[in-house]
This record gives structure tokens, sequence and C-alpha cells, in this order.
């Protein structure tokens, strides 16, 4: 996928007399957008045929926007980020859809709360995690990026709330709220020593397959 | 027309990596190596 990005950029490049790093931050931005929308794509399609399609949105927004604060575990390739993500997506939005639908109560809502308060302590312990391509050193961004996690948390829970609120008469806001927490729960675990864990693992599995080579090549 | 198509595809993709670049992640679980212009130095 990063080939494909990467031919555009330099054909839209050579047209407009770009330099070759105009051309690398291009081929960046083409692949950063070319991998929000096929993840979005698939995974709308996937919860339109299984009936969880506004999980399923819920989930890929939320993770996406926290994670741009926070940070967290990464994949080595392209195929398997896309193969995690999709999978990790489906799973959630499914389990927040059941969970909503069967067992909405007082129980669940405190459960949601413990898992926000744990979310809270894990991220301003660990937040931001950086990786070797994208290495983050100032203590400005660091702090600004921890600041946003944290607005962006209790943004959260705040709509998490208005949504259990809403379930007592419209249905579908439990499985809303719950793919919010979810959503803060999974991003909370690429926080973590087991979350990269997992994801060393996947690699390791896609690897195995044969699923991709290293540096995005398929 | 053409021209004009290629100067928004540039305008999005430069406005998308700059949007990155100020994350602390691409999107999801992939990050590719950041341009040099675009690193935290």
């Amino acid at each position: 996928m990063e080939k494909p990005t990467r031919r555009l950029a330099e054909a839209v490049g050579r047209s407009r007399g770009s330099t070759a790093e105009q051309i690398a931050v291009m081929a960046y931005g083409l692949g950063a957008l070319g991998q929000m929308l096929l993840i979005g794509a698939l995974v709308l399609a996937i919860g339109l045929c299984f009936g969880f399609a506004a999980e399923s949105m819920v989930v890929f927004w939320a993770v996406g926007i926290l994670r741009s604060a926070t940070g967290g575990a990464h994949s080595q390739s392209y195929v398997c980020c896309l193969v995690i993500s999709t999978a990790a997506i489906s799973l959630l939005a499914s389990a927040a859809f059941w969970l909503g639908t069967a067992a909405n109560g007082p129980l669940l809502w405190a459960a949601c709360a413990l898992a926000m308060a744990v979310c809270a302590a894990v991220i301003w312990r660990r937040a931001p995690v950086d990786t070797p391509n994208k290495p983050i050193r100032r203590p400005q961004k660091i702090a600004r990026l921890r600041r946003r996690a944290f607005v962006t948390l209790g943004a959260y829970a705040a709509a998490g709330a208005l949504l259990f609120f809403l379930s007592i008469r419209w249905h579908p806001g439990a499985g809303l709220a719950v793919a919010l927490v979810l959503s803060a729960m999974w991003q909370t675990l690429m926080l973590t020593r087991g979350g990269a864990a997992a994801i060393r693992g996947a690699d390791r599995f896609a690897a195995k397959a044969k699923l991709t080579l290293k540096g995005g090549e398929t | 027309m053409k021209n004009k198509m290629l100067a928004a595809v540039a305008a999005l993709a430069t406005l998308v990596a700059a949007l990155a670049a100020t994350s602390a992640c691409w999107w999801w679980v992939y990050q590719p190596e950041e341009p040099t212009s675009l690193q935290d130095k």
C-alpha cells in the first residue's frame, strides 16, 4: 500500500516541480489518508453485514482520536496493521453491541466507570508512547499530548455517561457508550507491555503466514 | 482542471501529513518512518 501512495505522490510532485522532501511529505500524508479510509471502509462493511455499524464507527473514530494523543504499540507492517485493526474494531464493536443490548443496567454502568478510571490512571503514567519511526522527544510536546489524551478521555467519559442516561429511553445509546469505553480500554492496553507483546505476537504470526514483508510490502 | 486536481491532492496530502506530525501516532497500529522535515527535533 505504501508503494501506490508513493507513486501517486511522485506523479503529483513531478507535475508541480516539488522537491524530494515535499514528495516524501505528500507520500506520508497520502499513506495516512489511505490507511484511514481503507480501515474505515472495511469495518463499516463488516458492521453493516452483522448489524453493528454504528458501534464500529464509534470504535474506529474513538480509538483513532485517542491514539493520536497517546501513541502506543505499533505493528511492523501495513498489512498486519490492517488485519489487527479491522479484527479489533469488529470484535470490540460486536462486544459493545451485545453488552449494550443484553447487560444494560447499573452493574454495566459501574463497570464502565471503573474501567474509565483505570484507563485514566494508566494514561497518566504512560502516555505518550512513541515509536522509533516517530520519536517524541520535546518535553513540551509530551506535555501537550498527555493533556490532549486526558481531555479526550474526559470527553469520552462525559459522552458515555450521557449515552447511558439516554439509553433509559433510547436503547442503542448503551451500545454506543460501551463502544466508547471499550475503545478507551483497547487504547490503554496498547500503552502497556502486554499490548506491545500482543502486537509483536501478531507480527510474528503474520510473518510466518507470509501475510507481508517488513516495510509494508505485500 | 487536471492541474487544479493535482494541486488539491498535494494540499490535502500535505495537510494530513502535518496533522499526523503533530500527533503521537499516524492512525491505528502502523507507523511508517516520518519524513525528516516533520520530525520532532
